[in-house]
């Protein structure tokens, strides 16, 4: 431990570091963005589906909370903004979305029910399930679920849910023993003869 | 027109970038007394403005998809947060590609190049790689041999700092290493696989500082290198070289400087050097005792090309264009699914490599490659870290979140970088009917990978392969060979030798045709040997300018 001191101390720049029981860390080099009020690109109806969505994609779980928590939905509109074919995937996606959700339950997706609305995406995304004529659907979901996991995983939530460990810095880089026993006896159970030196 | 007016000053030596080969020149030759003007077509660096090390995704609203999402359109290959003032495309400085043929050409425009982000591996050549003619009929020899170069791969080394360990494999001479750090678990399964498969997986090679070493502090393990290092702990040359030269008081820099030409006086020497002051869009001149071109390969060849033929009576500026072969694999390690985190930032990219291991047999190409592997170990998230999680998975909910979580770390990949061998069709030249928007005519790139170098990409293919299935590895994926220029690796467009009907330059990059006309940078390259360039540009670099510095003092330059 005393070897894994923060490199906060010594040289002086905190590293961000949102590890479960540290509290966040700025860096003191490149202080983040002040927190300015998010000016929706959207139209109001158009976000609020695309925060359904988010929220679908990745729902609040036992051990981290829902994308809209995160900025997600957000971060897509803000993209959406800055660059013209972003802005016409989503505009054209979620009205693609509410027309045939009002084509089958007869209401548009922000005021369908939840069975319904996991229905249609259960269609848009899995391949194998996706009709031919809803390709550009499914075309338009890759881009919501790829986004979405962009917006995710690159908060402090996303990186506690994934366990990320790092962004502390080290005097000498350590690997704990226990990670790699674990790996080796995984790949080559003990019985079995190891390659190479130990 | 440009003036030289009559009472400016004649500089002992102007050095054009500042990237590996011309920060090595304006140290070594700063340091020993000449006086230097630098000329750098990009700006300043000033490292706690400009890198942006330490910074998570959510200090910027785009998270480093950049404000105009550019990311999800192919931009901004290496990420928002990476230090490279540059890419394959430059606003306002094109070049050309003939029809049919494919390169891309990677610059940077900053103080120090493309030093301040890349990669730190410092692999010295072997003694066999100065000998690529004697040894295989193809190409041409150098005409320095390793013990010609080796006391200057230890000045390198010593000077910039170097990890690794002394293993005595012949294609890999060892070396003065700092430490190495430890490797990360899947670097151990994989030196493990390596080894039943009598691969030879040991510590990589970095210009990363594992101790602190002359006056720079040791590395803090943030992983953030590519971004620029502000404790100068990764070499860069305008850390670690430049800004100690101008507190010598004999360094001058200019930036926004695009050289157009060198100017020719009387007895084959160069007099002037003519620029572009790119933040006035005049036209300037200095005057020179001698030159040192280290603008990288292509945009040096490119300068000579537009200076009306100097140095170029044998013809080979421009021509003999290599990069180097890559291929990478990458596959699921089920073994490291769901492990007990831990900090796996270190040292950018992999602490283990493979060298060349097939040297003293024919195999079924010529030359060889190292390899490079990797993994994303538990990594910093970024845009785009689990598009390949949900491609494969798809669906959505809570069993993707799971997914992400049990797949996170479990990615291990497997990068070849292997030798090039110039050929016929591999060269650059001026386009006649393009110029940059400072007036100056552009290159035209032809590139063709040849039998050579795509047979040796199978081998890389089948070798990759049968490592991560020894790991145990699942949903298996290869890329292509890469395209010319994607490494980064472009040399031997002035190149080196003996004669002077068949090289640009002589064994201490010295012009054969112009006495006082130098180049620092990989242009000087007889081959391309699977070794990345830069520790060889800097040994070069120094050698040439100690020379050129002696010759100064005789009175020859």
């Amino acid at each position: 431990m005393s070897k894994n001191v923060s490199r906060r101390t010594l040289i002086g720049t905190a590293i961000a570091a949102p590890a479960a029981g540290q509290h966040q860390g700025h860096s003191t080099v490149t202080p983040p963005a002040a927190p300015a009020k998010h000016h929706l690109f959207l139209a109001p109806h158009e976000f609020a589906t695309l925060r359904i969505l988010c929220d679908l994609i990745l729902p609040a779980d036992e051990t981290s909370p829902a994308a809209s928590a995160t900025g997600a939905p957000e971060y897509i509109d803000l993209l959406c903004r800055g660059n013209a074919k972003i802005a016409m995937i989503y505009h054209g996606g979620l009205a693609w979305l509410d027309a045939e959700c009002t084509k089958l339950h007869g209401a548009p997706f922000r005021e369908a029910s939840e069975p319904q609305r996991t229905a249609m995406l259960e269609k848009l995304a899995y391949r194998e399930q996706t009709p031919p004529n809803w390709r550009a659907g499914a075309q338009f979901f890759d881009w919501v679920r790829k986004m979405t996991l962009d917006g995710y995983y690159t908060s402090p939530a996303g990186y506690r849910d994934v366990g990320y460990q790092g962004g502390k810095g080290m005097t000498t880089y350590q690997v704990p023993e226990e990670a790699l026993r674990q790996a080796l006896t995984r790949w080559m159970p003990p019985d079995s003869s190891p390659g190479g030196k130990p | 027109m440009a003036q030289i007016q009559p009472a400016s000053p004649v500089h002992d030596v102007v050095v054009i970038g500042s990237g590996a080969g011309g920060g090595t020149a304006v140290h070594t030759l700063t340091r020993l007394g000449v006086n230097v003007l630098l000329l750098e077509a990009g700006g300043p660096l000033n490292p706690a403005r400009d890198f942006k090390e330490h910074m998570m995704p959510w200090h910027v609203p785009h998270r480093g998809a950049g404000e105009d999402g550019r990311y999800y359109f192919g931009g901004m290959k290496y990420g928002f947060f990476e230090a490279p003032n540059g890419y394959w495309e430059i606003p306002g400085e094109p070049y050309t590609v003939a029809p049919g043929n494919k390169f891309d050409w990677f610059r940077s425009r900053i103080l120090g190049g493309r030093t301040n982000h890349y990669g730190r591996i410092s692999l010295r050549f072997a003694d066999y790689d100065f000998k690529p003619y004697s040894t295989d009929g193809l190409g041409v020899d150098w005409p320095i041999t390793y013990q010609d170069l080796a006391p200057w791969y230890d000045k390198a080394e010593s000077f910039i700092g170097v990890h690794g360990t002394r293993d005595g494999i012949p294609s890999a001479p060892d070396g003065i290493f700092l430490p190495p750090p430890a490797f990360r678990v899947h670097e151990t399964l994989i030196q493990r696989a390596g080894a039943k498969l009598g691969l030879p997986v040991v510590a990589a090679r970095k210009a990363m500082l594992t101790k602190a070493h002359n006056g720079r502090a040791a590395c803090h393990y943030c992983g953030h290198c590519g971004r620029g290092c502000l404790t100068a702990s990764a070499y860069s040359s305008s850390q670690v070289q430049i800004f100690p030269a101008l507190k010598t008081g004999r360094l001058k820099i200019v930036h926004h400087a695009m050289v157009r030409e060198l100017i020719r006086g009387g007895e084959g020497r160069v007099t002037a050097v003519s620029y572009v002051d790119k933040t006035t869009r005049q036209e300037k001149r200095v005057r020179c005792r001698a030159v040192v071109l280290a603008a990288s390969a292509c945009e040096s060849a490119r300068i000579l090309l537009n200076s009306n033929g100097l140095a170029n009576s044998s013809g080979v500026v421009g021509r003999n264009l290599t990069d180097t072969v890559g291929l990478t694999v990458r596959g699921h390690v089920p073994a490291l699914e769901a492990l007990p985190r831990y900090d796996t930032d270190g040292i950018r990219g992999s602490h283990v490599y493979v060298p060349w291991w097939l040297y003293d047999r024919k195999n079924s190409f010529p030359r060889g490659y190292h390899i490079e592997l990797g993994g994303t170990g538990f990594a910093a998230p970024q845009v785009g870290s689990f598009h390949g999680v949900a491609a494969s998975r798809q669906g959505f909910g809570k069993d993707l979140k799971k997914h992400i979580r049990n797949d996170y770390g479990t990615t291990v990949s497997c990068t070849g970088r292997g030798e090039m061998i110039p050929n016929e069709k591999s060269y650059c030249e001026i386009d006649p009917s393009v110029t940059d928007e400072w007036g100056i005519p552009v290159l035209r790139f032809h590139f063709a990978w040849s039998e050579h170098e795509i047979r040796q990409s199978q081998h890389m293919r089948a070798t990759f392969t049968s490592l991560l299935e020894t790991l145990g590895a699942k949903s298996i994926t290869s890329t292509n060979i890469t395209t010319g220029g994607e490494v980064i690796h472009e040399v031997g467009t002035i190149r080196m030798g003996n004669d002077p009907r068949t090289s640009a330059l002589n064994a201490f990059s010295q012009a054969h045709d112009v006495k006082n006309l130098f180049v620092a940078d990989a242009g000087s390259f007889a081959s391309n040997p699977d070794k990345n360039p830069t520790l060889t540009i800097i040994a070069l670099a120094w050698r040439m300018s100690e020379y050129l510095a002696g010759e100064m003092r005789k009175g020859n330059v």
